[in-house]
């Protein structure tokens, strides 16, 4: 590893933070956090959409609230504290998302209310929040939930447009088309999310195979 | 139980500790107490728009309606006080005739609970739309049955008579697999989706019992038009 010796200035600093979520550190692709809502709800680009925006919302306001508090919180109660905000701003996205859209609400069922047991989410908490400042962790917020959202709705594009013929509802291939209905089951979730890790991999082993 | 010579580890305190929690805790809930009251009236409102689509969905000649619960054996007219009692809507046409009774049914589906609002007009004896409220099955194959317009076709005059002095049919809703000379009383289920077409046709089949003979009784007070 070659790394620059000189000191990086503090704002390009701040842009890392927010820059390694999208691609180095994605919390889908590389580090394989939060399957969960990873597998369930990608069949459709909506659900992905409104999963990827609540997440996010639930990630930087506890990243808000978990690095303004770090130094308040008592180290034995720490992960019961950062569970307890992450509760109730889940709570919060799911009263709004019933008051903007009953449909969305529906079609993503329980899995608002299991944002809380998201390990991407307590796992940034711990991880980063508890130990930066302020700025720094919404970057790294809104890095990492960015990076979420922009990995769901790649699945969500290919398991929507392969297993319904559509894409945000529009018909795509005409009346001819025969649904690989496989792909919006759950089964499909696993054979997309493969392909694109050997992909994004692939790459990746590439492009460090270029630089040395 | 002391070693002698170990360490004391430095003991937490508590009382710091509860303090915390309890102030997280306190937080907590005005955040989420706010948010309820601020959101509840557009969840209520969102909440109605949804029934009154879905009602017009199943009875579309209908311009206004009245709101009934089934209690025991009787339908009375809504009001507030009524929560888990099953609702029913009567639909009128603008002439301020009785165009059917749109009931909220529901039963077990292949996954969880399905919930149906449908369609019944007592002119004809026959379920006239369903629309499916709730449902948690297989996507691709059993959700088919609230987006599948050729299985839902099945339900624009499907007949559920009583046993009547004019012989017609009296037996319950039938479930066929490709058919193509269907009876009036039978469904055509969707391929690939045979248990949860068989699950909608139990649910009709069981409301029906219950409901259509309280509904023909009672049928005088259902007619009357709303007063405005």
């Amino acid at each position: 590893m070659s790394t620059p010796t000189t000191l990086e200035p503090a704002a390009s600093r701040t842009m890392d933070e927010f820059l390694k979520g999208l691609w180095k550190e994605n919390p889908v692709f590389v580090q394989v956090l939060g399957m969960c809502p990873v597998l369930a709800v990608t069949n459709t680009v909506m659900n992905s959409v409104v999963m990827g925006v609540a997440t996010t919302f639930v990630l930087l306001m506890s990243a808000i609230i978990v690095s303004l508090t770090r130094n308040w919180i008592p180290k034995q109660v720490r992960i019961a504290t950062y569970i307890l905000v992450i509760a109730t701003f889940v709570t919060m996205a799911d009263y709004i998302i019933k008051a903007v859209s009953l449909a969305a609400h529906q079609s993503l069922g329980a899995f608002i209310s299991l944002i809380v047991v998201n390990c991407m989410i307590l796992g940034r908490a711990e991880a980063f929040s508890s130990k930066n400042g302020v700025k720094d962790s919404i970057m790294d917020a809104m890095g990492m939930g960015i990076g979420f959202t922009l990995a769901i709705v790649m699945l969500g594009i290919v398991r929507e447009s392969l297993g319904n013929g559509t894409l945000l509802g529009f018909a795509l291939f005409g009346d001819r088309f025969e649904p690989w209905v496989i792909m919006v089951l759950p089964g499909g979730a696993f054979f997309v999310l493969g392909f694109l890790l050997l992909g994004i991999n692939a790459l990746n082993r590439r492009r460090a195979a270029e630089a040395t | 139980m002391k070693v002698e010579g170990a360490p004391e580890p430095p003991r937490p305190d508590s009382t710091r500790m509860v303090l915390t929690m309890g102030a997280v805790g306190l937080l907590a809930s005005i955040l989420l107490v706010a948010t309820y009251t601020y959101t509840a009236p557009y969840i209520a409102a969102n909440q109605a728009a949804y029934l009154e689509a879905s009602i017009q969905e199943v009875l579309p000649a209908s311009t206004s309606r009245t709101d009934w619960r089934l209690v025991g054996e009787e339908l009375v007219p809504d009001n507030e006080s009524f929560t888990i009692e099953p609702r029913l809507f009567a639909g009128f046409r603008d002439d301020g005739t009785l165009e059917g009774v749109a009931i909220e049914a529901q039963g077990q589906g292949y996954a969880d609970i399905i919930r149906l609002l449908y369609g019944y007009s007592p002119d004809c004896g026959c379920v006239i739309g369903l629309k499916v409220l709730e449902s948690k099955e297989t996507p691709g194959l059993g959700d088919k049955i609230g987006k599948d317009p050729e299985f839902l076709s099945n339900f624009t005059a499907l007949d559920v008579r009583l046993s009547s002095p004019d012989g017609a049919t009296d037996g319950p809703l039938e479930l066929i697999k490709q058919g193509t000379n269907l009876d009036a009383w039978q469904i055509d289920a969707i391929s690939g989706a045979t248990i949860s077409s068989q699950a909608v046709t139990d649910i009709l089949n069981a409301s029906n019992e219950r409901l259509l003979t309280i509904i023909h009784g009672q049928l005088d007070e259902l007619s009357q038009p709303p007063q405005e």
